[in-house]
């Protein structure tokens, strides 16, 4: 349970992205305690990439372990925060 | 003092009668009179008089006598004169006093009519006072309808991300149910391989069979049926792989749909939230400020009333200022009939004597003015 992971986000993060993050998310959460989401890169982010973020909580949630956003991009923070994503999952 | 009008009426009596006898009887009456008048005359103002009299000649006394009747007289014209054009003026100034006091309450009651009306229009536009409704505020409305109308959005974007969330979930669902498929095809291949080895069995048997001859008949007949079962299998398992390859392209579509469910573009939404939240924030800030605006105008308005009421009953000292002026009214017609019995003075003292008497006798009034205030602030007038 200690440890980290840093996943890279996509520029655009929507459904097409689902596959290669479920994958991602899964592999992290097999070894590590916290998974780092590093959105440096990421621009746009529509429902189904907040559904995958909720989604991912979860699992995490379900393991104990714990995701962080850092990086955020003004834009997709806003719609984070008005989606209210910041009370589920952490952003820095 | 009373020594020289004793000694003016010894003089006249010798001048009078010397004269009479030596020069005119007329004359010498003439000259008694007017002493009999000058001692009457200073008997009553006998201090002013008593330095110039007493020199005098019997000639300078009727000198003075003329003088003095032509001054009296002209002195009782002018003061009947001033007094009645006094009186004049200050019944002509109630006159304008009353007007302009009546016209000034009737204005100020019509401001203050027109300010309570002002007042209730600004109620009616700040807080809507309907009969039936509270007296809640068109802010706190506006607050809670704000308050609604967000929580309504929040709910709906909650709602999304939720079934986002689930969508996604599902899809991931199917996607499992997909990889399973490649499996089953795989199975499917073995049973189609087992189907050709069992149909080449059969046929070895079949071979096998002939070449038996008579024996192998029955055998023959086992081979055959072997080999129907084969080709049965086989067949079996090609409908079912067309089965699986419909069953995986149907998955495909839902794959598709659930993927369109769950892209929706928030962007939309949220900005509409943003947006939202801006103008009720701002409506919020401006109704609270015209509530405040409100009260502070009520304030206002009060302070003017008060004003207004000031001034109103400042005005009701009108009556106390017409009272005094009705007063020196009187006092003046009192001096009216003192004046025109001035001129007759040289003539008759005891008429003016008698105006002063009477003059005397009803001068308890001076005392009683009605008006004893000075000043606006120390009178005690009720407001009605």
């Amino acid at each position: 349970m200690s440890g980290s992971t840093v996943i890279k986000m996509p520029k655009r993060f929507d459904y097409s992205s689902s596959a290669t993050f479920n994958r991602d998310v899964l592999s992290a959460l097999e070894c590590a305690g916290t998974v780092t989401l590093d959105c440096a890169e990421m621009e746009y982010i529509d429902s189904a990439g907040i559904g995958l973020l909720v989604m991912s909580q979860k699992k995490a949630q379900s393991r104990e372990s714990k995701i962080v956003m850092t990086n955020l991009l003004s834009a997709p923070k806003e719609i984070l925060q008005l989606a209210n994503l910041q009370k589920i999952i952490e952003m820095s | 003092m009373q020594l020289k009008p004793l000694w003016l009426l010894v003089l006249a009596f010798c001048a009078g009668s010397i004269l009479g006898v030596y020069v005119h009887p007329i004359v010498g009456v003439m000259l008694v009179s007017a002493l009999l008048a000058y001692s009457l005359y200073s008997s009553t103002n006998p201090v002013r008089e008593a330095g110039a009299t007493r020199p005098a000649t019997s000639l300078s006394v009727a000198v003075v006598s003329s003088i003095t009747k032509s001054s009296l007289s002209q002195t009782s014209a002018i003061m009947t004169e001033v007094v009645h054009e006094s009186m004049e003026n200050l019944t002509a100034q109630i006159g304008i006093q009353t007007d302009a006091v009546g016209t000034l309450t009737l204005a100020f009651e019509k401001i203050e009519a027109l300010l309570q009306q002002q007042q209730q229009g600004m109620q009616q536009l700040l807080y809507e006072t309907d009969a039936s409704e509270t007296n809640e505020s068109i802010s706190q409305r506006m607050s809670s309808f704000a308050e609604n109308t967000y929580n309504l959005l929040n709910k709906f974007v909650d709602t999304t991300v939720n079934m986002s969330a689930s969508s996604v979930e599902l899809a991931e669902k199917v996607g499992a149910i997909a990889s399973q498929m490649p499996e089953v095809l795989k199975a499917l291949k073995d049973i189609d391989q087992i189907a050709a080895q069992t149909n080449l069995l059969a046929l070895n048997a079949a071979i096998e069979a002939a070449r038996a001859g008579e024996a192998g008949r029955g055998f023959a007949v086992v081979a055959d049926e072997v080999r129907a079962l084969s080709n049965r299998s086989a067949g079996f398992s090609l409908e079912i792989q067309q089965r699986l390859k419909d069953i995986a392209a149907a998955i495909d579509d839902l794959t598709k749909s659930v993927d369109e469910v769950a892209s929706q573009d928030m962007t939309y939404v949220l900005k509409a939230k943003a947006e939202m939240q801006r103008v009720s924030d701002k409506l919020i800030n401006k109704a609270d400020r015209n509530q405040r605006i409100n009260q502070e105008m009520e304030a206002l308005v009060g302070d003017l009333v008060e004003a207004l009421h000031n001034a109103m009953r400042a005005m009701q000292f009108e009556d106390m200022s017409t009272q005094n002026m009705r007063h020196i009214i009187r006092r003046l017609e009192e001096l009216v009939p003192i004046a025109s019995s001035l001129e007759d003075a040289v003539e008759d003292f005891s008429c003016l004597n008698n105006e002063l008497e009477k003059y005397k006798a009803s001068s308890y009034r001076q005392k009683n003015n009605p008006v004893s205030a000075s000043s606006v602030e120390s009178g005690s007038v009720d407001f009605f």
